[in-house]
């Protein structure tokens, strides 16, 4: 009888890359049901677009440097809708198309593919979009073919806590519906796929800075990017720190950057730049929290 | 006590606690490895042909920590063959081929203990290892000056039994190794570290003066001696350093029942119980059965395979070995036997870490897994120094949870025999 010899340990668990991607992919559905409601069929298009174009440059990156396929595991998918969840309704499919690309090939595969970029890829193919010239078309926002305001602009009447909870206010098609995105998070706190600091630590940041500078509470923390950055974005394994104690001072991190932006920037909203300046950061915020071992203070 | 909850927590699949240990048929021979540790020292003091009797001596003790080796069955010499351990080393074994008798040896007695001194030795004659897995020598752990007492009833690897059974079937013998060892080593206090114990176990050791039981938070691996000693004591045993060093022995309870038997009988461990369980086994249950005796035996008593299994184990899932042949021998130290069907034994394929954190949340020595792997492959001897990779207890935790399946312990135990051999060439510079 020949036996099959494998090293211990011999069982374990069932979560897989796949699981925890496809939980954040049921995570952000709520969210996708709320921007096609707000913002019209478009806003499906737009993802789908979104998808469709990060899998296959993912797809055909892998084929085209013979490296193993990986676009089974989804976080091609994640990447894809997280873009789309960026970019206003009326972007023309082309630059969300290229948005998608410049993600997967430029941001991660370049970089050695999933588990190796250093940036959030949705979060910097936005930001390139953004100060590429397609600035125009990245911020100007329309509801039904009219065009309104992001609620953080200056000048902008603020919305109702109730507008600014059901999502039918200016904004990127994925970050409007606050309702929706709190839902998504905290089933990924429930799955365990995310933890809770990175989330408490950001929000808790922009809060806390909010009132001390006599800032509209609810508007900065709904009336912007930040719930689905602070769920779906920071907290992103591969560019945000491995232990509990570093994700607290990346969170506060995003959220002081997220609010210097706001309050002093040139732009309304800081979130997408917060995010990856912090993932800059991540490294060494690792370095500076990396767990002792029980016993090894003695040499 | 101390931080949080690290390791992780396991499905039991304890299908054998209510189980009678069925006694095996003394199979047609058995196999007494020598040296379990690697370190063979023992010379044998029989030869082909020779009568050997149930508990008469076959190897001594030898040099540094080695103990004496007996024969569990009777019967005649067959031969001394070369066996690969399963840590790959090759060592010497007696092959026996049973006459069913079971005569006992004329020289089984029980050895006389009055101090310390004498108690070692008789630990030391026993030939006891320990039971729980490790098989380290029970008297050189036992030959040290302590004031805490740990006894390891824990058993948290998932499937594995044989210790609550002990603790179900044979109370007495280990509340009475617990007094033995108090009383000879001199220690005040001892507190037994208890999950689900059987009925009746929590009153017996309370009746032991200066004894405590403590139930175990339920997690693995709770019962790893460092982390034992840290969950009863609060104590953290220094990276290198030994648990009497921070005035602790850890024992199984096992253990205790066959050394209290000795003191008793002088009659070794030549039998001892084992679990047999796993997708591939007719009837999950408890064998007893002659030390040496082959693992295909042990699976035939227990009722044979459902279909052929891919995998058999010694030991538990978490940190058990894989045995490339059912030829191998019953060994002391073995708790459990368990036979993998196809889809059991398949383990999935690595993917690239995606630096979710899972391993280091989950690491019971507060290590930082994903680095070791990294720092092993580029042979940065520094980096493994400063994040203390050979700390690693290869619990098996880091592997357990890890979504992308990475083999996250092969690249620890990697990491840290290159460490060790880097401090040999350093040292003999």
């Amino acid at each position: 009888m020949k036996l099959l010899v494998t090293p211990a340990p011999h069982i374990r668990d069932k979560e897989t890359t796949q699981s925890i991607m496809l939980d954040v992919v049921i995570a952000l559905l709520p969210a996708l049901v709320a921007s096609v409601v707000i913002f019209g069929i478009r806003a499906l298009i737009v993802t789908a677009v979104c998808v469709i174009a990060a899998v296959l440059s993912e797809f055909l990156f892998e084929k085209g440097v013979k490296r193993p396929n990986t676009i089974q595991d989804l976080s091609a998918v994640v990447t894809g809708i997280l873009l789309a969840f960026c970019l206003p309704v009326d972007i023309p499919l082309w630059i969300a198309a290229l948005g998608s690309v410049i993600a997967i090939v430029v941001v991660k595969q370049l970089f050695g593919g999933i588990g190796q970029n250093f940036a959030n890829p949705a979060a910097t193919a936005r930001v390139i979009l953004l100060i590429c010239s397609f600035g125009g078309a990245m911020t100007s926002w329309t509801i039904d073919g009219v065009s309104v305001a992001t609620p953080l602009a200056d000048g902008v009447i603020p919305p109702s806590v109730t507008t600014l909870f059901l999502g039918r206010h200016g904004g990127c098609l994925g970050e409007t519906c606050a309702a929706a995105l709190l839902i998504g998070g905290i089933y990924l706190l429930i799955r365990k796929v995310i933890s809770w600091h990175i989330p408490v630590a950001y929000l808790g940041t922009v809060a806390v800075v909010s009132l001390a500078a006599g800032q509209d509470l609810a508007l900065q923390l709904l009336g912007g990017g930040l719930l689905l950055g602070a769920f779906f974005m920071a907290t992103d394994y591969t560019t945000s720190p491995m232990t509990n104690e570093g994700k607290l001072v990346y969170g506060v991190g995003c959220g002081l950057l997220t609010m210097m932006i706001r309050l002093w920037g040139a732009t309304p909203e800081g979130v997408s730049y917060a995010i990856l300046l912090m993932n800059i950061l991540t490294p060494h915020i690792d370095k500076l929290t990396m767990h002792k071992a029980l016993g090894g203070d003695v040499k | 006590m101390g931080m949080g909850i690290h390791g992780v927590r396991l499905d039991g699949h304890k299908n054998t606690v209510n189980c009678t240990p069925v006694e095996m048929p003394i199979p047609e021979k058995v196999c007494l490895p020598l040296a379990l540790l690697g370190a063979n020292t023992s010379t044998i003091l029989v030869k082909k042909g020779d009568e050997v009797a149930v508990g008469q001596p076959i190897a001594d003790q030898g040099k540094g920590i080695g103990v004496p080796v007996y024969a569990s069955v009777s019967g005649t010499v067959a031969g001394i063959e070369t066996l690969r351990l399963t840590n790959g080393s090759m060592v010497d074994a007696v092959v026996i081929a049973t006459d069913g008798k079971q005569t006992v040896w004329e020289g089984v007695k029980a050895p006389s203990v009055t101090d310390r001194q004498s108690f070692l030795e008789a630990v030391r004659q026993s030939g006891l290892v320990g039971l729980g897995g490790a098989g380290f020598p029970t008297w050189v752990k036992l030959n040290a000056e302590v004031d805490r007492l740990i006894i390891n009833g824990s058993e948290c690897e998932p499937f594995c039994t044989a210790d609550y059974a002990a603790l179900r079937d044979f109370i007495g013998d280990v509340s009475e190794g617990i007094e033995l060892v108090k009383k000879y080593i001199g220690i005040e206090k001892a507190i037994i570290g208890l999950k689900h114990p059987p009925k009746g176990a929590e009153e017996a050791f309370k009746a032991i003066e200066g004894a405590e039981v403590q139930h175990l938070r339920e997690y693995y691996p709770i019962g790893a001696e460092k982390m034992l000693i840290k969950e009863t004591t609060g104590r953290v045993v220094p990276g290198g350093k030994l648990p009497k060093d921070v005035g602790c022995i850890v024992i199984n309870v096992n253990t205790l029942a066959y050394l209290a038997r000795f003191i008793r009988t002088g009659m070794p461990l030549v039998m001892r119980t084992v679990t047999v369980d796993g997708s591939a086994v007719n009837t999950p249950c408890l064998v007893t059965a002659p030390i040496g005796t082959a693992v295909s035996d042990i699976f035939a008593a227990a009722g044979g395979f459902k279909e052929e299994p891919t995998k058999v184990l010694a030991g538990g899932p978490m940190m058990g070995v894989a045995l490339e042949s059912l030829d191998f021998p019953l060994l002391w130290q073995n708790g459990s036997f368990l036979a993998l069907n196809a889809k059991d034994a398949k383990l999935p394929e690595p993917g690239a870490c995606i630096r979710c954190g899972r391993c280091v949340d989950a690491c019971p020595m507060n290590l930082m897994a994903f680095q070791i792997t990294k720092a092993y492959r580029a042979r940065d001897l520094e980096t493994l120094k400063t994040i203390r990779a050979d700390l690693c207890i290869e619990c098996g935790c880091c592997a357990y949870v890890c979504p992308a399946k990475r083999d996250m312990v092969t690249s620890n135990k990697l990491a840290k025999r290159f460490m060790a051999d880097e401090a040999k060439k350093e040292a003999n510079k």
